[in-house]
């Protein structure tokens, strides 16, 4: 089967309808427009039942508000979270710089990763991006990097297959990562082998394609908030994204079904030829259980596909015709078990027309010129940004 | 106020002395009206508001005391004796916070543009209309007001949607 005809079979699962909403607050051209999608969101979700995730968006939304002329009664409190979460950036941002700082006078590679890395590269400001830790991905392993990082009084604090996370002091909080994404551990050594550097700074970052795509495979859960959809969008217009390296790339590793739904929220910004060559690609049976994981959300539904992808990518090493056999009874049943989870309120997605950020296509962006399904890929002009201060070495 | 006047309200202080922003250690951004600055190494937050926040720039712009009180008395109407006292004891708080030092180079002056290194430049989050500077030209001269914050760790532990009062954090509630 192809994505195209998987993706038709539900509702998709990149956003909920209410969070539709919320995207087009901040997308929308039309200011009327933009604060209707505002008030109805406002009213689904009061500022005294927020999720953490819906914090972190809400400086971005006193922006919005305020470049719209908009009055809110809750504006002075989301300004004040503004602070709040600014202060808890840049407390993140500088033991980041410390850390990679001190690993990279010893010689061990640094990426920042997610919204460090848009930082860096100047794409988002701390009051519209916040961040409450800093993702580093690193080029050596965490337990000597751990040792090292504990002279300067980190501790790890939790430790995952894909990522450890150290803190010292107040709000002082790093993820020290094996891998950028933790489906996919081939993805270390592509991001490591094509971080571009910046001046002055302790770390590289990721490629334009890369970014892409990282966000929107930390975006896609059920926990997030939209707020992965505003990183994609001011990606794409600010950097050249080489779109045939990402559908290359989304094809080999069983991410194109994701990417293709996900990509399908910023229609609007994108090359049509990359959404038509990620809505042709085929998809096994491994990628359709894990896009049914993600669907399931939670719950034993979800625990039992993970269980089962997770078997099947052992098992393909050896036995790959077993994937294939799985895909090909499933389309002989004409349907794929990812229905249970979801609940009422996810919907299809409809792209935001008009957009803000529409034009980047016209805008002298470099992009890929693509003839789907074969892409050629460009090659991407180097990143400029501005320099980070490194803290003076401790005497 | 004529520049003699200047320099009689402004006493035995050296005009002359010039100031930048000690960065790295201290980070700076305008939101929601005020500057929000921190210093890294005391763990100090402050809010700075009314007529600091143009001084604040007018310092990282590397404009010498005497500059900066001309250049205010220019934007802003009632700059008298007691504004100029105001300005020289709130820049000395900054100096006593550490948020500031004395320097010898000139650096970059460039009133007009109101250019500055700070992320006051970047960050626009304002009520006031006035992006960045909150300075506008010929509005009456509004004391500046230094707002620091020394146990941080008491302000990052509020919760800062319902610990708040309608100002937003770190102003929290008499109860909380």
């Amino acid at each position: 089967m192809l994505a195209a005809e998987v993706l038709a079979l539900g509702p998709g699962l990149a956003l909920t309808r209410s969070d539709q909403g919320l995207v087009r607050f901040f997308t929308c051209s039309d200011g009327a427009e933009a604060l209707h999608s505002w008030r109805q969101w406002k009213r689904e979700h009061p500022l005294d039942a927020a999720s953490f995730a819906e914090m972190r968006m809400l400086p971005a939304a006193a922006l919005r508000l305020v470049e719209l002329g908009a009055d809110d009664a809750d504006l002075g409190r989301m300004q004040g979270l503004a602070r709040y979460f600014w202060l808890w950036t840049q407390r993140a941002t500088r033991a980041s710089v410390e850390s990679a700082t001190a690993l990279a006078e010893r010689g061990v590679e640094v990426v920042a990763l997610k919204g460090l890395a848009l930082h860096a590269l100047g794409a988002m400001s701390p009051v519209e991006r916040p961040i409450t830790d800093g993702d580093l991905l690193l080029s050596a392993g965490l337990e000597p990097v751990a040792g090292l990082l504990r002279s300067r009084g980190f501790r790890v604090q939790r430790r995952q297959a894909h990522a450890w996370t150290a803190a010292r002091g107040e709000r002082e909080e790093i993820d020290l990562h094996r891998f950028p994404l933790h489906q996919d551990r081939r993805s270390r050594q592509h991001t490591l082998a094509s971080a571009t550097g910046l001046p002055n700074a302790p770390w590289r970052v990721p490629s334009p394609a890369d970014l892409v795509l990282h966000a929107c495979l930390h975006g896609v859960r059920r926990t997030s908030s939209p707020g992965w959809v505003l990183d994609v969008r001011r990606i794409v217009a600010r950097f050249p994204v080489d779109w045939s390296e990402l559908v290359e790339r989304a094809r080999a590793r069983r991410f194109a079904l994701i990417l293709c739904d996900t990509l399908r929220v910023v229609a609007d910004v994108l090359p049509p030829a990359v959404l038509a060559a990620l809505e042709g690609s085929p998809v096994t049976g491994l990628e359709a259980l894990e896009y049914a994981r993600i669907a399931a959300g939670s719950g034993p539904w979800h625990a039992a596909a993970g269980a089962a992808a997770h078997t099947l990518r052992g098992l393909r090493a050896t036995h790959a015709r077993l994937d294939d056999e799985l895909m090909a009874r499933a389309a002989q049943r004409g349907r794929l078990q990812w229905r249970h989870g979801w609940a009422s309120e996810w919907q299809r997605v409809e792209p935001v027309r008009g957009g803000r950020d529409a034009g980047a296509q016209a805008a002298g962006l470099h992009t890929s010129e693509l003839r789907a399904p074969e892409l050629h890929a460009s090659g991407a002009p180097a990143l400029c940004a501005p320099a980070i201060d490194a803290p003076e070495p401790h005497a | 106020m004529q520049a003699g006047d200047v320099q009689a309200a402004s006493g035995a202080s050296d005009l002359a002395r010039r100031y930048r922003v000690d960065r790295p250690v201290v980070a700076d951004e305008f939101i929601a009206g005020e500057l929000v600055v921190i210093h890294f190494d005391t763990g100090t937050y402050h809010g700075i508001r009314g007529s600091g926040v143009g001084v604040w720039q007018l310092l990282d712009a590397g404009l010498s005391l005497g500059e900066l009180l001309a250049e205010l008395a220019v934007r802003h109407s009632g700059v008298d004796a007691a504004a100029v006292a105001a300005v020289l004891e709130f820049v000395a708080g900054l100096e006593r916070q550490r948020l500031i030092v004395p320097c010898a180079d000139a650096g970059s002056i460039e009133v007009a543009s109101g250019a500055s290194r700070s992320g006051a430049s970047r960050s626009g989050v304002s009520g006031s209309g006035v992006s960045g500077s909150g300075v506008s030209q010929g509005a009456p001269f509004v004391a500046p007001e230094l707002d620091t914050r020394d146990d941080l760790r008491d302000f990052l532990v509020l919760d800062p949607i319902h610990d708040v009062d309608e100002r937003g954090w770190p102003n929290a509630t008499a109860d909380a």
